[in-house]
């Protein structure tokens, strides 16, 4: 009878025992979700937090391009969020490939009139039908200085966030499939809002 | 004795900075990195590179190549 009665007592503690680890468990495993949720926001607060800088690249001319991704790179090297906003010519800079394609007429002359790419655009002086930026390109190889082609897929590697103005796209005839990989598409809306949190602001 | 070693002889602006950032971020924290450069702009840039990410330069040595030592902080 004592055997039995403190047995029952036994089961009985146990039980209790692992209801109480039970509910440990359920607790601890809440509160170490929250923590890990709120180290995950205070990670992200601090990327956010981070200064950034915000372009409008307006100009498809060689030379303003090589300036503007030399200060995208420098700054993203130097940890800032870097915000890039294609508009106009500077779109041309993007182009990878040329399609006429189920284009309207005047869709197609566009096309087929400008350029397509880094290697294809002029320089904003001495031009001289082209022989400007062959000659700046051999001045800048010989110097080791970075080509615009060398620049872009730096500030890609770097993530350097690269918007174009779909409307600039549109107006000239091109397509997204066009373009090179890894660009967003926008608006001048989305410009503005990079650039409310942005610390440094440029246009080129 | 440094843990890291990058050549940059030869590069220009904005590639030594480039170069290094990308180094320091597989680094660990307290390590060096010893580099060389020619760029004429490299002792302004790696200044203003350090005191902007917060890392250390512990060494700058002036001379063809330019000799800095950077630890990650």
């Amino acid at each position: 009878m004592v055997d039995a009665a403190e047995m029952s007592h036994t089961t009985e503690a146990e039980a209790l025992e692992q209801l109480i680890d039970r509910r440990l468990a359920a607790r601890f495993a809440a509160l170490e979700s929250r923590i890990s949720e709120l180290i995950r926001g205070q990670d992200e607060a601090r990327g956010t937090n981070a200064p950034g800088m915000a372009m409008i690249v307006c100009s498809g001319d060689v030379d303003k391009l090589l300036a503007a991704f030399t200060l995208a790179v420098s700054a993203a090297a130097a940890g800032l969020k870097v915000n890039m906003f294609f508009a106009f010519w500077a779109v041309l800079a993007l182009r990878r490939r040329t399609v006429f394609k189920g284009k309207n007429l005047l869709q197609r002359i566009m096309t087929g009139l400008l350029p397509s790419g880094p290697k294809a655009l002029s320089t904003s002086q001495m031009n001289c039908l082209g022989a400007g930026p062959r000659l700046l390109g051999l001045a800048m190889r010989r110097r080791g200085v970075p080509c615009l082609q060398d620049l872009m897929g730096t500030a890609a590697e770097l993530k350097v966030r690269m918007v174009v103005c779909e409307t600039s796209m549109e107006l000239m005839g091109f397509t997204r499939t066009e373009m090179i990989d890894g660009l967003e598409y926008g608006g001048a809306t989305s410009f503005l809002d990079s650039a409310l949190e942005a610390r440094l602001t440029l246009f080129i | 004795m440094e843990d890291h070693f990058l050549d940059c002889r030869g590069l220009r602006c904005p590639m030594p900075i480039v170069r290094i950032s990308l180094a320091m971020k597989t680094a660990a924290v307290g390590e060096k990195l010893r580099v060389q450069a020619t760029d004429p702009a490299f002792r302004a840039d790696i200044e203003a590179w350090v005191r902007r990410t917060g890392h250390r330069l512990l060494e700058y040595k002036e001379g063809t190549p330019q000799q800095a030592v950077i630890e990650k902080v």
